[in-house]
């Protein structure tokens, strides 16, 4: 980094000078979904398995499909549940980004403007 | 002859599975290196000239993340503690989608901005520092170097494991003992083993150096393929022999776990040894009681009565070597199951000591529930805090890695990343799921194994072949963890030697190397490396296992947050980057430091039961964003070199 050049005032790029690359919201915007896929995931799971699994230690433990209850609803249902969801992700969420050098993909970035209106927004 | 013997005994068909295996690795090795004669070495050869397909890129990521652990150290677990490893894996769940799906596009597209073919290379130009990007590299070769040890060391246990007994093996071993009687440095090792380690080590380090990142994914693939279809080959032979999941579930509800023994073994009415006894390990004794009732122990080491005396006794550190540390079988099926196959020798036993599990033990229902047994810990073994450590683990550090990072730069386009998340999402489910049902049925199909649990799933191979009658088939199921062991190596070995000859050579000692030199300098540091690394796992550090989960979750606590926020934080700065991977790096360390002072061995403190590496990332990210809003914003350029669209672009 530059140590001659004056440091910028805040953390956000001033408005009107820059645009965010569309990729990098696109990006930005998955990589929330992602996290939020996570979290449900994980509540899903620790819990079914909290109030399910952690309290016996007796032989008579209820069970599902020749497994402990506790393992199929809070283990792999959610795990055949979040295949689904990955599909979801992959195949119908995910935007297709160019990742090839900016100026190799002026058009391509130009094409992408219309479906992306947060660039624009953060820009101001 | 009773089955678990037989199965016991080995052929030389393992060793033609072995070799046929090891000729389709070479021959893809030459078959890349061909391929890389056109294109621009260094990209071509640590990077795979970011070309990556569906198949390829899925496959090396899935190879690279299921190391040995998941075939040995795994397998183990689920039979060791029960149905409770099912929820402990559990976060694998969401590991495909977010290992790659959270950093997968962004560090692509800004790798090819700047042509960064490495880790610290991407790191080093989104902060312009050229410390920083030391800083990654040494800590991706000091934690590796560690790693690519333990992985050297458990391949070659692997190997040694599928050729215990066969003919070809023993004969080897047996001059291999000759050979390296007077040799100072070699003499101590088991000379089984290190036949394993060379044979093991040669090959990797050979096909590694030889075909570059490409020969490594294209034996990922067939890897990960091998390691698919040995979990698909045991699973219905598993459930079958152990006689249906439903039965495998309610046996174990009734399971309680063993004692902790420890024995005096003594010939019987103080009769003095003509010749030498051995007691080998594993070996099933019984006790019978003046009440009738019998006790059934099994050995965990193996001891000898020497020529003239009476007592047995074993190599250990510890001031008292007559003390044979065993098990006692406390569950009445297991004992009538094998009674018929204690050793036949006239030994008194003694119990010197007993100890019960710290949790679970005397409890039926145990292996079936939550926390599940443990030997010394009280909490049992995955308590509630615990599982969700371990979900928070299993997919953030994989997102962590830098082994995976570099993955994460060589797909070809977002197509196929997106295709590959689903695939890689579907391969977890089809060989970790089954691997917790496969084991499971091991506890019915072979009790008694928490004296070695690391050699269950190469036990099951065999029980499982013999069983159809088609012994041939347990090279192909062994090759399986084989397989998973050398996917991880390869990757290490290379990411280590990216780091030498490009971070450190090419971009601070020499830019102006030509790439000849290039070339000739990453074929002999691949191979000096893979050397070093084998030449130390002659004598390798204890606690394998331990290693590699302290290497693993360095390497994310140290990776995790900087990678993340570099990628989407335009804010992040150099000052940042620094505290939060040195922050995350010092809290591993710490917490682990702690661990060997409070509990005397290589485990870490883990305050309320939380794993970690939660610890380490909370650190990390706490610093990095405080350290970075407390100083100076990135430069301009920076910004827009890396967040915002091309001047042109936009001018259009």
């Amino acid at each position: 980094m530059s140590q001659n050049a004056p440091p910028p005032e805040d953390s956000e790029p001033s408005t009107g000078e820059r645009q965010w690359d569309p990729s990098f919201i696109s990006a930005r915007r998955e990589a929330i979904v992602i996290c939020s896929i996570f979290a449900l995931l994980l509540t899903w799971a620790i819990s079914i398995s909290y109030f399910d699994g952690y309290h016996y230690g007796s032989v008579k433990i209820p069970t599902l499909l020749g497994m402990p209850r506790w393992i199929v609803l809070g283990v792999f249902v959610p795990w055949i549940i979040a295949n689904a969801i990955t599909y979801w992700f992959c195949f119908f969420y995910m935007k297709d980004d160019s990742l090839l050098e900016p100026e190799d993909e002026e058009d391509l970035n130009d094409q992408d403007e219309d479906s992306l209106p947060e660039s624009t927004s953060e820009n101001g | 002859m009773n089955p678990i013997l037989a199965a016991t005994e080995g052929s030389n068909s393992a060793i033609v599975t072995f070799t046929f295996y090891i000729a389709i690795v070479m021959f893809l090795a030459w078959l890349s290196n061909r391929l890389a004669q056109s294109k621009a070495f260094l990209s071509e050869y640590f990077l795979g000239s970011r070309s990556l397909g569906m198949w390829a890129f899925a496959l090396t990521f899935a190879a690279t993340s299921a190391s040995g652990g998941s075939f040995i150290g795994f397998p183990s677990l689920v039979y060791t503690h029960g149905w409770v490893v099912g929820l402990w894996i559990g976060g694998y769940m969401v590991v495909p989608l977010v290992a790659m799906g959270l950093l997968g596009k962004r560090l692509n597209q800004m790798a090819r901005k700047t042509g960064s073919i490495t880790i610290p290379d991407v790191l080093r130009d989104r902060f312009e520092s050229v410390a920083f990007g030391a800083l990654a590299t040494f800590l991706i070769v000091f934690f590796i170097i560690f790693n690519l040890i333990a992985q050297f060391k458990g391949g070659s246990l692997i190997l040694q494991s599928l050729l215990d007994g066969v003919p070809l093996f023993t004969q080897s071993r047996a001059w291999m003992s000759d050979t390296i009687r007077d040799m100072p440095f070699f003499s101590a090792a088991d000379p089984g083993y290190l036949i394993c380690l060379l044979v093991f080590s040669v090959a990797v380090i050979i096909y590694t150096a030889y075909g570059g990142f490409r020969a490594v994914v294209w034996t990922d693939v067939m890897q990960g393929l091998v390691m698919v279809g040995g979990v698909a080959l045991m699973l219905p032979l598993a459930i079958s022999q152990a006689g249906g999941l439903r039965s495998v579930t309610s046996k174990m509800a009734e399971m309680t776990p063993p004692k902790l023994v420890s024995l005096e073994l003594k010939l019987e009415d103080g009769a003095l040894a003509r010749q030498r006894v051995t007691i080998p390990k594993n070996s099933w004794l019984i006790d019978p009681q003046e009440n009738g009732e019998i006790r059934l122990f099994r050995t965990k080491a193996r001891s000898e009565i020497s020529t003239g005396l009476n007592l047995a006794e074993w190599q250990t550190d510890d001031a008292d070597s007559h003390r044979i540390p065993a098990i006692e079988i406390t569950f009445p099926e297991h004992i009538e199951q094998n009674r018929n196959q204690s050793l036949d020798a006239p030994l008194a036993i003694e119990v010197v000591s007993s100890r019960d599990y710290a949790s679970g033990a005397s409890q039926a229902g145990t292996y079936v529930s939550a926390p599940g047994p443990h030997p010394t810990s009280p909490d049992g073994f995955l308590p509630l805090s615990l599982a969700v450590s371990f979900f928070f683990m299993w997919t953030f550090s994989g997102a962590g890695q830098p082994s995976n990072m570099v993955r994460l730069m060589a797909f070809k386009d977002t197509k196929t990343l997106r295709r590959s998340i689903f695939t890689v999402s579907i391969y977890f489910t089809i060989i970790y799921f089954p691997l917790v049902l496969i084991f499971c049925s091991a506890r019915v199909l072979l009790p008694g194994w928490e004296t070695e649990s690391d050699r269950i799933m190469p036990e099951m191979a065999r029980i499982l072949t013999f069983g159809i009658n088609m012994p041939w088939l347990a090279g192909l199921l062994v090759a399986a963890p084989f397989a998973a062991v050398m996917s991880t190596m390869d990757s290490f070995l290379l990411m280590i030697s990216s780091a030498l000859v490009r971070d450190v050579y090419q971009r601070n000692i020499n830019p102006e190397a030509s790439e000849r030199a290039l070339k000739r300098l990453s074929h002999a540091v691949t191979l000096a490396v893979g050397t070093g690394a084998m030449l130390a796992a002659v004598s390798p550090p204890q606690f394998l296992q331990d290693i590699i989960v302290f290497t693993g979750t360095g390497l994310s606590t140290s990776f995790l947050v900087p990678m993340s926020l570099a990628l989407y934080w335009p804010r992040y700065n150099r000052q940042g980057a620094f505290a939060g991977m040195l922050g995350g790096f010092c809290t591993h360390i710490a917490l682990y430091v702690i661990g060997y002072f409070l509990y005397g061995r290589m485990e870490p403190f883990k305050p309320l039961h939380f794993h970690p590496f939660l610890f380490g990332a909370i650190v990390s990210a706490t610093l990095s964003i405080s350290v970075s809003l407390r100083t100076r914003p990135p430069s301009d350029h920076l910004v827009r070199t890396f967040f915002c669209r091309s001047e042109t672009a936009s001018q259009k």
